[in-house]
C-alpha cells in the first residue's frame, strides 16, 4: 500500500502547491502499528544522522574547491537558512512577507555591533543575533497576526524599505551608507596554514545551515509543524481544535526571523561588513521569488533557492559577456531569468523545483512499484 | 443571555442547559439565531448580556481555542476540514488539547516528540476505524465523498473525547441512510457526551434528541421533548409562516446555510 | 509658515500622484482580489515608452498619450495571459505573479534604456509661482499634475457611478456569478479593469518622471507610498485611494522636510502601523465580520 520512504523524505514536507498530501514516515509506522523503528525513528537520531553525512560529505568536497568557491558557497549556505525560515513562513504558515531581508539585516547589524563592543566568541555572536532577530520577529509577527495578505505585504515591504534608511540615518550607532566592519572568526591554529580563512568561515557555514535544517526539519515533521498547516489551512476550524491563531502565526514569524537573524550574521561575518546596502527591499523580493522557485513550504526548496540566488546570476553574467550583449542587458539578464521562472513555477510548473523532483520520484516509483508489486503483495498477506 | 449586533437583536435573554448523557436539539427557521448560539458557547461571539456556566462555575471570557480543553468540541456548518492535510493528520489536530510536547523538544527532535505523535496518531486511527473510515488515513479530504468527509470532520471532534460535543447541521448533503447511520452515531455516543445538535432535518431531530429548543426570532418559543415539540401550536405557527412567507419568494430552501 | 505652507503644496503635488496609482491598486483590487506590486514598474515602463516618442520630437501630448496606450495593452496583456489562468488558485499566486512582473518588466526596461538617470522633459515651467515678494513651491507643472489627477479621478467616479460599463463592471467585481447570469461579460469587466488600472498608473508615471527623474525602478518607492495609500484608504475605496495618497504626500513632505529625506519611509510605516492596529482593513473599509 505504500511506497518505500527514503531517509532523505523526512526533510521533505508536503508542499503547499501539491494536491495531495504525504505522510510521514513516523506517522506511517504509527498506523502500521507493528514496523519496529527503534532508536532510527526519533528524529533526532536520524535527521542528525543524515545531518552528519552532509557535513563529512561536505568537507570532503570543500577540500577540493578553490577559494572563490568558498565564497560561493558561504553566500549559498547563508542563503539557504534565510530561505528555510520564510519556507516555513510562507508555504506552512500560509503568511507573506516581503521584508525577510530586513530581518537578515538586523541580524547582520547585530553581530557587527557586537563584534564592534563586545569581545565574544563567534557563536554567540551569532546566537545573540538569533535572538535579536527574533524578538524583531515576535514584534512583527505581534502586528502581522491582525492582518491578511496584501495588508500583510504592505506593512513588510513598508519594514524592508524603512530598515536600511534607518541604518543610514543613524549613522554614529550604524556607520551610515558605508555601514560597519566585521572582523571575521579566527581560523584555529589545529586546522593548520592551509586552511584558510575563507575556507574556515564556509565550514562555519555549512555546519550552521545543516543544524538549521535539522531543527526546521524536526519542527516541520512534529506536532508544532502541524499546527501551522492547521492555521493555514483553516483559521476557524484551527481554532475550535485548540489552536491559537495569533500564538502560532507570531511563533511562525518568530523562526522565520531566527532563521533570518542567523543568516545576516554569518552574512556579515562573510561580507566582512553590515551595510545598508546589502539588505535592500531588492534582496527581501529576491528571496521570496527564490523560495517560490526552489518550491515554497519544503526545506528541499531552500537549498535550491539558495543554489539558483548565487548561481543564475553567475551563469548568466558570463553568458551574456561571452554573447558579447551590451551593458545592459549583462546587469539585468539575471533579474529577468528570476522573473520568468517566477512567472513560470506559478503558471506551469506548481510546487518549484523541488514540487518537480517529487513529482519525479512518485513516478518513478510507482513504475517500480507496478513491475514488483504482485510479489511483496503476496508476501505480506495482503 | 442576550446577544446583538448594532441594531439586530440575535439573540433575546436566551437560557439553554445541556448535560452530559442528553441530546439536546436546537431548532427553527432560517436566521432564528442558532449559530449565533453556538458561536457565543464557542466564544467567536460575546454576549452582550448574559453569561455561560460551565460544570457550575461562570466562564468570564471564553476563547475558541481554549474549549477543547475544557472538553468542547465543535463541527462546522460544512466540513471545516484542513484542505491539505490528510485525513489522519485532519484527526490528529482534534487532539491538538492533549497534546504536551513543546516547541524546544520538537526542534531538537527528542524522542519523547515521536512517542506524543504516535500516541495522537493511534488515538486518531482509532476513532477513524470506530467510524469505519481505516484506510483513509493517508487520503486528503477532498479525494474523498462528501459523506466520508464529514464523517472525518465528526472524527475530528470526537477524537479529544469531549464532554460536550456541539453538532452544527450534521446531516447536511447526507442521504437518508447516513443520516440514519448518524442518528445511531448520536445516539452512542450520549453514554459519554452530551450533545447540542443544530439540524434543519426533522426526522433526525425527533429520532435522536431527547430535549428540543425552538428558536424564532432569537427567542425561545418552545422547549420540550420531540413529542411535545411536534404538537406545539406556537412551533407550527413559527414554521407554517415560514413557509408561507417562502411563498412570496419562491421555493424554500429549508437546509440552506445561515451565516 | 513660509515653510509649511511649501511643505503642504509639495504634499498635494506628490499626494496626487501617489492617489492616481493607488487608485489603479484599488481598481485592479475590486476588480480580482489581487494587489498588482508591478504597477510601479509597468508604469515606469510606459513613460519610457514616452521619452523616445519625446526623444524624436514627437509632442508630448503624443507621447502622453502613446504612454497611456501602452499601459492598456500592459494591463490586458496581465490579466488575459497571467492572471485569469491562476484565478480561483491559492490567493498568493498573483502576489507572487505580480512580483515576478515587476522583476521582469524592471530587467527589460534596463535592458532596452540602460540603467542610468534619465531628465524627463516637463511641459510646463517647473519654477516656482511668484506670491509677492517670495517664490513658493508651486510650478505651473504642479497645478498641471493635480488637475491632471483631478480630471482622472472625476473621469473614473462618472464612469462607475453614471454609465452601464461601470455599472457591469461594479457587478462584475462584487459578484462575479451573479453578473454572469445578468449576461456580464465578468471576463472583459475584468480585463478592463486591469487595462484601466495600468493606463492610470502610466499617466502617473509620466507626471511623477520629471520629479523624480527616470530609471528601471524609479516607480519604487512611489509604488511603496501608493500602495501604503491604498491600504491606509483600504483597498476597497476609490475615495480612500485618494484621501490616503493625499495623506500620504503629506506625511512624506512633512517627515521629508522637518526631519530630513532619509526619515520618509520610516514616517510612512509609522502611520501605516498605527493606522492598521486601530483599523486592521483600512479606514474606509466596510468592517469585515468574521464568519464562522
Amino acid at each position: 500500500m505504500n511506497s518505500p520512504v527514503s531517509n532523505q523524505d523526512e526533510i521533505i514536507v508536503p508542499s503547499m502547491k501539491r494536491s495531495k498530501g504525504r505522510p510521514r514516515k513516523s506517522k506511517r509506522s504509527a498506523q502500521g502499528g507493528n514496523r519496529s523503528s527503534g532508536i532510527f525513528g526519533v528524529p533526532a537520531v536520524r535527521n542528525g544522522l543524515l545531518a552528519i553525512v552532509v557535513i563529512v560529505v561536505g568537507y570532503i568536497l570543500l577540500g577540493k574547491i578553490s577559494p572563490y568557491r568558498d565564497l560561493q558557497f558561504s553566500q549559498v549556505g547563508v542563503y539557504v537558512i534565510a530561505l528555510a525560515g520564510l519556507s516555513l513562513l510562507v508555504g506552512q504558515s500560509g503568511q507573506i512577507t516581503l521584508g525577510q531581508g530586513a530581518v537578515m539585516m538586523v541580524g547582520a547589524y547585530t553581530t557587527a555591533l557586537v563584534n564592534k563592543h563586545l569581545n565574544l566568541a563567534f557563536p554567540l555572536e551569532i546566537l545573540l543575533s538569533a535572538i535579536v532577530a527574533g524578538l524583531f520577529g515576535i514584534l512583527v509577527g505581534i502586528v502581522a497576526a491582525r492582518l491578511r495578505g496584501p495588508y500583510l505585504a504592505g506593512v513588510t515591504l513598508s519594514i524592508a524599505l524603512a530598515l536600511p534608511e534607518l541604518a543610514s540615518k543613524f549613522s554614529s550607532i550604524f556607520g551610515g551608507d558605508a555601514g560597519l566592519i566585521v572582523s571575521p572568526p579566527n581560523t584555529p591554529a589545529f586546522l593548520g596554514a592551509t586552511y584558510t580563512q575563507q575556507r574556515f568561515m564556509v565550514s562555519i557555514v555549512l555546519v550552521v545551515t545543516v543544524l538549521v535544517i535539522f531543527g526546521l526539519a524536526n519542527l516541520y515533521s512534529s506536532r508544532q509543524g502541524r499546527k501551522l498547516r492547521a492555521v493555514r489551512d483553516d483559521e476557524v476550524s484551527a481554532e475550535l481544535n485548540g489552536i491559537p491563531l495569533a500564538g502560532t502565526q507570531i511563533t511562525a514569524f518568530m523562526i522565520a526571523s531566527v532563521c533570518a537573524g542567523i543568516a545576516g550574521s554569518l552574512q556579515a561575518m562573510v561580507a566582512q561588513n553590515a551595510g545598508p546596502e546589502s539588505f535592500t527591499v531588492a534582496l527581501s523580493i529576491s528571496l521570496l521569488a527564490a523560495i517560490v522557485i526552489g518550491g515554497v513550504g519544503t526545506l528541499g526548496g531552500a537549498v535550491w533557492g539558495g543554489l539558483a540566488l548565487v548561481f543564475i546570476p553567475q551563469f548568466a553574467t558570463d553568458y551574456s559577456q561571452r554573447l558579447n550583449l551590451s551593458q545592459g542587458v549583462v546587469a539585468n539578464l539575471a533579474l529577468a531569468i528570476y522573473g520568468l521562472l517566477l512567472i513560470a513555477v506559478i503558471l506551469v510548473f506548481p510546487g518549484g523545483v523541488q514540487g518537480g523532483l517529487l513529482r519525479l520520484a512518485k513516478y518513478i516509483s510507482i513504475r517500480f512499484r507496478s513491475r514488483g508489486s504482485s510479489e511483496i503483495a503476496g508476501g505480506l498477506g495482503k | 443571555m442576550t446577544v446583538r449586533f448594532g441594531g439586530l437583536v440575535a439573540l433575546d435573554d436566551v437560557t439553554v442547559q445541556a448535560q452530559v448523557g442528553e441530546v439536546l436539539g436546537i431548532i427553527g427557521p432560517n436566521g432564528a439565531g442558532k449559530t449565533t448560539l453556538f458561536n457565543v458557547i464557542c466564544g467567536f461571539v460575546r454576549p452582550t448580556r448574559g453569561s455561560i456556566v460551565y460544570e457550575d462555575k461562570e466562564i468570564p471570557r471564553i476563547r475558541p481555542n481554549s474549549l477543547t480543553k475544557r472538553g468542547i468540541a465543535r463541527t462546522l456548518q460544512g466540513l471545516g476540514l484542513f484542505p491539505k492535510m490528510t485525513v489522519l493528520e485532519n484527526v490528529m489536530c482534534g487532539a491538538e488539547a492533549l497534546a504536551k510536547v513543546g516547541m524546544g523538544p520538537s526542534v531538537l527532535g527528542m524522542a519523547r516528540v515521536r512517542r506524543e505523535e504516535r500516541d495522537l496518531a493511534e488515538r486518531a486511527e482509532q476513532i477513524l476505524n470506530e467510524l469505519g473510515l481505516s484506510g483513509f488515513g493517508d487520503r486528503i479530504p477532498s479525494s474523498l465523498p462528501y459523506a466520508l468527509q464529514k464523517k472525518v470532520a465528526l472524527a475530528r471532534a470526537m477524537v479529544s473525547k469531549p464532554k460536550f460535543l456541539l453538532l452544527d447541521e450534521p446531516a447536511s448533503g447526507l442521504s437518508n441512510d447516513e443520516m440514519d447511520e448518524l442518528g445511531q452515531r448520536i445516539t452512542d455516543l450520549k453514554g459519554s457526551a452530551g450533545l447540542l445538535l443544530v439540524e434543519h432535518h426533522m426526522d433526525l431531530v425527533m429520532a435522536v434528541c431527547d430535549r428540543i429548543v425552538v428558536l424564532d426570532f432569537g427567542r425561545v418559543i418552545a422547549e420540550g421533548t420531540p413529542a411535545e415539540i411536534k404538537s406545539d401550536p406556537v412551533v407550527l405557527e413559527a414554521y407554517l409562516g415560514e413557509e408561507i412567507e417562502g411563498e412570496n419568494y419562491g421555493p424554500v430552501v429549508s437546509s440552506a446555510g445561515e451565516s | 509658515m513660509h515653510q509649511f505652507v511649501n511643505l503642504t503644496l509639495i504634499g498635494i503635488t506628490t499626494g496626487a500622484v501617489y492617489a492616481a496609482v493607488a487608485m489603479g491598486l484599488v481598481l485592479i483590487w475590486r476588480a480580482t482580489r489581487t494587489v498588482n506590486f508591478a504597477q510601479g514598474a509597468m508604469a515606469t515602463f510606459s513613460t519610457y515608452v514616452a521619452v523616445t516618442l519625446i526623444d524624436r520630437n514627437v509632442s508630448y501630448w503624443l507621447a502622453l498619450l502613446a504612454a497611456i496606450v501602452t499601459g492598456l495593452i500592459i494591463g490586458t496583456l496581465t490579466e488575459r495571459l497571467l492572471m485569469r489562468p491562476i484565478a480561483n488558485t491559492n490567493p498568493l499566486n498573483p502576489v507572487i505573479i505580480a512580483i515576478g512582473m515587476l522583476i521582469v518588466l524592471e530587467a527589460v526596461s534596463g535592458m532596452i534604456w540602460g540603467a542610468k538617470y534619465r531628465e524627463f522633459p516637463s511641459n510646463f515651467s517647473v519654477t516656482g509661482i511668484k506670491v509677492g515678494t517670495s517664490r513658493i513651491a508651486l510650478s505651473a507643472f504642479d497645478i498641471y499634475v493635480m488637475v491632471a489627477v483631478l480630471v482622472l479621478m472625476v473621469a473614473l467616479l462618472i464612469l462607475f457611478r453614471w454609465t452601464s460599463l461601470g455599472l457591469k463592471m461594479r457587478a462584475a467585481a462584487f459578484s462575479p456569478e451573479i453578473a454572469r447570469l445578468l449576461g456580464v461579460r465578468v471576463g472583459r469587466m475584468l480585463t478592463l479593469g486591469w487595462a484601466l488600472a495600468v493606463g492610470m498608473a502610466s499617466v502617473a508615471g509620466v507626471l511623477a518622471a520629471p520629479n523624480v527623474l527616470l530609471y528601471p525602478n524609479n516607480m519604487d518607492g512611489v509604488n511603496v507610498f501608493a500602495f501604503t495609500a491604498a491600504i491606509l484608504g483600504g483597498l476597497d475605496s476609490p475615495v480612500g485611494a485618494l484621501v490616503g495618497g493625499l495623506g500620504m504626500g503629506f506625511v512624506v513632505s512633512y517627515v521629508g522636510g522637518y526631519l530630513g529625506s532619509s526619515l520618509e519611509t520610516i514616517g510612512g510605516l509609522i502611520v501605516l502601523l498605527i493606522v492598521l492596529s486601530f483599523r486592521p482593513q483600512g479606514i474606509f473599509a466596510a468592517s469585515a465580520a468574521r464568519r464562522v
